[in-house]
């Protein structure tokens, strides 16, 4: 007996809360699904942007010939997707653009690309591309360091070039993934301070009460470059072949670059539901 | 009436259906799930003429909601009300807590930033010119004096301030609050571009031969430019990624970029600079489709941008 009640109130308990729980399956779906599929169209858009950029510029510098451009233009078309998706989603779970790194993942793609499909020499003109533009960076990179570092340790002159010799040689790549992100990597006292007299040594030293604000830098405020999904990949005069399918399933629904839709698409209107929910 | 047993309970024991009398026990979970989950939704679905259905639209309860204020009569305009301002709790000890806040954090802190700051003046000035002693400690006296000048115009200012402001009181006392800061703001911060010369500053400067004035002036020169050659090449970097240049294309950007510092303080007027670009130069930098892009206006989509946008609609 004391069974059977136990089952009953369980399933009473059960159909009733199920009742309840379906009746806001309205409300609660979209807060369950993805927040905002538009951020996915838009993280697609500038993964097909900067690819495009990549090809143009192994267009210009590497020249390759028919055969290669086809082959890498082919190859591009039917990987972009496969090998992108967790940067996709990545964005699409993030919280600002700053924190996923599209530039460096799509360069590091198209690196391995150009070396399957372009020969030898275009492929080491193609490395060097790639170390003038690190070396850009890191020009960068030392360069806002150290008038973070003049501020902080009063440098003259010639002690700002004295610490940017110096930092080239402790440069790092996780400086620019920090600039990347918008901060201004710290110079450390200790690794200038051979260049300081001894009263900025001292000074230096003082750590008490130091008013340093994070010196951030512009690393991600500016629009990547985009593409719709729906245009082909582009090489010279060599467009991908139209046997690769395109993702053109969500091209209607994205927001074209330089326009930006009405509201917040789906991530603010599901928040404003909420209430809705314990109001009723 | 005596509870002894749920009613329930004994018509679970009996097999037969709810006797006449109706009595409940305190704590029996299974009544309370009755009421709670079966019987209030069916009355109250019974009240408004509507069956309970569990996908009962959000819209649909509106309406019904709205339906039933129709058809309550217009009652007589209530007579207006005084607006009631909100007011900011302030008084002159939180008011000196904002402002040194501005500076910095507290009181302490300014000063140490201040005193700080002349110091590393002080001793990046040691390496250029060699400032006599005397000159030196007439300067650390003129921080004080600076810093004392500071916290007496607050105490003054502070005596002025509103207390409870309203938001209007409180707009337009923190624009004096701000002419006050703004001077010494950036030196808190170690920042450059102060907007007016300190007055330790000053003193420093009229104790100086012709020759150190030329010298450290010169010096300052090397480093503003230091900084300038920085910043062009932040907006050179924005420009590579937007139009994705090559190392060829960037090292001839470069170039023009000397050649025009002034054009280049930040990506808004470099782009708008490159696109007023003659059609030949373009077409040497370029490529076409690098020039069909520069076409297009610079798109700065910032994630938090339309969530502000909206709240601010």
């Amino acid at each position: 007996m004391r069974l059977s009640r136990a089952v009953r109130t369980f399933l009473m308990l059960f159909f009733a809360m199920h009742g309840y729980c379906c009746s806001q399956e309205v409300v609660m779906q979209p807060l369950l699904q993805n927040a905002n599929p538009n951020r996915e169209i838009r993280a697609k858009q500038w993964v097909r942007g900067l690819i495009q950029q990549e090809l143009n510029a192994v267009s210009v510098v590497c020249k390759p010939d028919a055969e290669q451009a086809q082959k890498l233009v082919d190859m591009a078309e039917s990987q972009w997707k496969p090998k992108l998706v967790t940067l996709v989603k990545a964005y699409s779970d993030a919280v600002n653009r700053q924190t996923v790194d599209f530039e460096s993942r799509v360069e590091r793609l198209m690196a391995i690309w150009i070396n399957e499909c372009l020969d030898e020499s275009r492929v080491k003109i193609w490395s060097e591309e790639l170390d003038n533009r690190a070396i850009f960076r890191q020009r960068l990179v030392i360069g806002k360091m150290v008038i973070d570092a003049e501020k902080k340790f009063g440098l003259t002159y010639k002690q700002m070039n004295e610490v940017t010799d110096l930092l080239k040689e402790r440069y790092r790549e996780s400086w620019w993934q920090l600039y990347r992100q918008g901060t201004t990597p710290e110079t450390k006292f200790v690794w200038i301070s051979r260049v300081l007299s001894e009263s900025q040594q001292t000074l230096g030293n003082d750590r008490t009460n130091i008013n340093r604000i994070e010196s951030f830098t512009s690393g991600g405020s500016v629009d990547l470059p985009s593409k719709n999904l729906s245009e082909r990949f582009e090489l010279g005069d060599k467009k991908s072949d139209s046997v690769i399918q395109l993702d053109t399933r969500d091209a209607e629904g994205a927001p074209e670059n330089g326009q930006r839709k009405n509201g917040i698409d789906g991530v603010l209107l599901p928040l404003i539901e909420i209430p809705m929910i314990f109001g009723r | 009436m005596r509870f002894e047993r749920c009613e329930h309970q004994n018509w679970m024991r009996k097999r037969i259906g709810l006797s006449s009398r109706l009595s409940f026990r305190n704590g029996c979970m299974v009544c309370c799930i009755w009421i709670f989950f079966i019987l209030v939704p069916i009355a109250q679905a019974q009240k408004t003429d509507d069956p309970p259905t569990k996908t009962t639209s959000i819209k649909s309860a509106i309406q019904r909601l709205l339906d039933r204020e129709a058809d309550i009569p217009d009652e007589p305009p209530e007579p207006k009300r005084a607006v009631v301002q909100n007011r900011f709790e302030m008084d002159e000890r939180r008011w000196t807590e904002q402002i040194f806040a501005q500076l910095g954090g507290s009181e302490a802190t300014f000063e140490q930033a201040l005193r700080r700051r002349v110091r590393l003046f002080l001793n990046r000035v040691d390496l250029l010119i060699t400032p006599s002693e005397a000159l030196r400690e007439k300067v650390l006296a003129t921080v004080e004096l600076e810093i004392q000048r500071f916290k007496t115009d607050v105490q003054v200012l502070v005596s002025e301030a509103p207390e409870n402001p309203t938001q209007e009181e409180y707009q337009n006392f923190y624009q004096r609050v701000w002419q006050l800061i703004q001077p010494y703001q950036a030196q808190a911060w170690m920042d450059n571009n102060s907007p007016k010369t300190p007055l330790w500053k000053k003193v420093f400067q009229t104790q100086l031969s012709t020759e150190e004035r030329a010298t450290l002036s010169a010096e300052n020169a090397d480093r503003k430019r230091f900084e300038a050659d920085v910043s062009k090449l932040e907006v050179l970097l924005q420009v590579t990624r937007r139009l994705g240049l090559t190392a060829t294309q960037r090292v001839k950007l470069e170039e023009y970029g000397k050649s025009m510092p002034s054009q280049w303080p930040n990506l808004d007027v470099a782009w708008q600079v490159l696109q007023q670009f003659p059609e030949k130069t373009k077409s040497e930098l370029f490529t076409p489709y690098q020039i069909e892009q520069l076409k297009k206006p610079l798109d700065r989509s910032d994630d938090l941008q339309p969530i502000i946008l909206m709240l601010n609609e």
